[in-house]
């Protein structure tokens, strides 16, 4: 079951229509970011927090704003009360 | 006029999640409840067939990023069963009933299972759409399985071998067509494809459908036999032939829903049975169909991430401002695939195509750009390890320029040589599954369905 992640823990996700796999964000974040092939992007949606600086640097120097982090402040949600 | 005080967001994925988000950007400040039958947090698919099954990513790691707070009440691990449209109230698998003056429908697809009567239900048979799926594939493949077996060469299964292949394991890949992704992207292009599949080692098995899956006195998976009595042994089988809407629940509710989806308007309000709009009902995502005013006459589902996001905008825009100019969801369909190494990017629907013409480089290489053409105009392209170009393809189509396209690309051929594209004619006989995801689509198609599988 999922569980409430600290409030450093954060998330992103990558818009891979809008990804022209220039590769800025592996040299920012490599632990976060990799190409699988030559143009094929993957990435880590939670990765360690403490990689945090790294992808905003990442998402700020993608050439075409495909990287979006979260914003959220309040916690994730939890199965419990579904499963009243 | 009031806006709606309750607003209840049935399938908690992608396209829920982004609408619920819209929803309160839109300025929705009520009562906002999203139900969902998964017991997660929603979480992204499209890595679950690439970086999740090679291992790179484990499933809790494919959480989407929640991009504002949204202040809604969750309800996951909780199938809505009901619906009823005079009463406003949905119905939940545990007797709940949950009330709403705007109810968005984004239940999404499943994968088409495998019939039992044929060994669907032998151990080591599996699908792949959902994290839970995607743990226990994982865990069939990290056991090193002798063989597996892909059923179907599209997206999915394309996308299933190619990672074993990088595993180091055996695969098999019957498809029902001559080629892979010819539904979705002709012979033509798929003839390259088949090339990817041949050089990764995969025994590609086209023109072929499987009978029957065969077990062991355990119930274990241990072989196939194929349409053309051959036998491939294997202890693991991936069903990727196809998905169907998540529409069950509808059942009863009179709106408009069936295998292929609920139909709704082009500002994603759902259709009751007799095809007027409700008011108050809305639909988004990979179960939603409705008449793309790009490409008139058809009723169109796209099983594609971009298609997620961007109708969920716009139903949550809708149901908060509806009486006012609602808006028109009408996207250039996009979608991305990874297999076999290469990125394989699209935009258009090339399935309408009439004609396909190479604009750079060459089939052989794995890296090229196919430019798809119907009466004239471009409707269509395919970027193959070149994602850069995709844009300016893009803006050619959506301002209906000429095919073929005048580009000055400088690996461009001299002479484009238009050719037909090769889509697989409905009148060809089908053997195997019956599918309506995989039906060939044509131009005089009532129904277009372009996805993932
Ligand atoms: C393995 C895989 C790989 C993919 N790769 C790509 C790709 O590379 N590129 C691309 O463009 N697209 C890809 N896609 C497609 C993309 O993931 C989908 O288009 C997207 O998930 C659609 O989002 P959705 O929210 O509409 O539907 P879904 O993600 O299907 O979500 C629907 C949710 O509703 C839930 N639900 C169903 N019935 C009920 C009920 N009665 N009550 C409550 N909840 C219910 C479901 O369990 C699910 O959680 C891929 C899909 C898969 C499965
Ligand atoms: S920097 Fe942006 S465009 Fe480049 S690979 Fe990363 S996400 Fe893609």
């Amino acid at each position: 079951m999922p569980t409430d992640p600290p409030p450093e823990e954060f998330r992103l996700v990558v818009d891979l229509n809008r990804c022209q796999s220039y590769g800025q964000c592996v040299y920012a974040a490599p632990t976060v970011f990799r190409f699988h092939g030559e143009e094929a992007l993957e990435y880590d949606y939670a990765p360690d927090p403490r990689t945090r600086r790294e992808v905003e640097r990442a998402a700020a120097a993608c050439p075409v704003q495909a990287i979006l982090l979260g914003g959220a402040t309040e916690p994730a949600p939890l199965t419990s009360e579904g499963a009243q | 006029m009031r806006g709606p005080e309750r607003i209840v967001v049935a399938g908690a994925s992608l396209a829920g999640l982004r609408a619920a988000e819209a929803l309160r950007d839109q300025g929705f400040d009520g009562e906002l409840t999203l139900i969902g039958d998964e017991p997660h947090a929603p979480y992204d698919r499209p890595p679950l067939s690439k970086a999740v099954l090679s291992g790179w990513l484990s499933t809790d790691h494919t959480v989407l990023p929640r991009v504002r707070d949204i202040g809604a009440r969750w309800l996951l691990g909780t199938p809505a069963t009901g619906v009823d449209p005079r009463t406003r109230q949905v119905s939940l698998a545990d007797g709940r009933a949950v009330p709403y003056d705007r109810l968005l429908i984004a239940t999404g697809t499943r994968s088409r299972p495998w019939p039992e009567r044929q060994g669907g239900a032998l151990h080591g048979v599996h699908v792949l759409r959902t994290r839970d799926d995607a743990d226990r594939l994982r865990a069939a493949l990290a056991a090193a399985p002798g063989r597996v077996l892909v059923i179907g060469a599209g997206f999915t299964g394309g996308e299933v071998a190619s990672v074993c292949r990088d595993l180091g394991l055996d695969v098999t890949v019957t498809q029902r067509g001559d080629t892979p992704l010819g539904s979705a992207l002709g012979g033509v292009i798929g003839g390259a494809a088949a090339r990817w599949y041949r050089d990764a080692g995969v025994d590609l098995r086209l023109g072929t459908t499987v009978r029957t899956l065969e077990g062991d006195a355990h119930g274990a998976l241990r072989r196939a036999v194929l349409s053309d009595g051959s036998v491939v042994e294997a202890e693991v089988a991936v069903v990727a032939a196809g998905a169907l809407a998540n529409t069950e629940w509808l059942t009863g509710s009179g709106l408009a829903a069936d295998g292929r989806g609920v139909v709704c308007d082009e500002s994603c309000r759902a259709l009751a049975d007799d095809g007027t709009p409700l008011g108050d009902v809305f639909a988004a995502g990979d179960v939603a169909r409705w008449p793309h005013p790009l490409y008139p006459g058809q009723l169109l589902r796209l099983d594609h991430w971009d298609n997620a996001v961007a109708q969920a905008r716009t139903a949550a825009h809708n149901m908060v401002h509806a009486s006012r100019a609602p808006l028109v969801h009408r996207p250039l369909p996009a979608f991305w695939s990874n297999q076999f190494g290469v990125n394989l990017k699209c935009v258009g629907l090339p399935a309408l195509a009439d004609q396909v013409v190479l604009t750079q480089g060459s089939l052989d290489q794995r890296q090229f750009v196919a430019a798809y053409g119907r009466q004239d105009r471009l409707v269509a392209a395919v970027a193959v390890d070149s994602p850069r170009v995709l844009d300016g393809y893009a803006a050619l189509i959506e301002a209906g320029a000429p095919f073929p396209p005048v580009l000055n690309a400088t690996d461009g051929p001299d002479r484009p040589e238009p050719l037909d594209p090769a889509f697989p004619r409905p009148a060809d006989p089908a053997p195997g599954l019956p599918s309506v995801a995989a039906t060939p689509s044509v131009p005089s198609a009532q129904a277009v369905l372009a996805g993932h599988e």
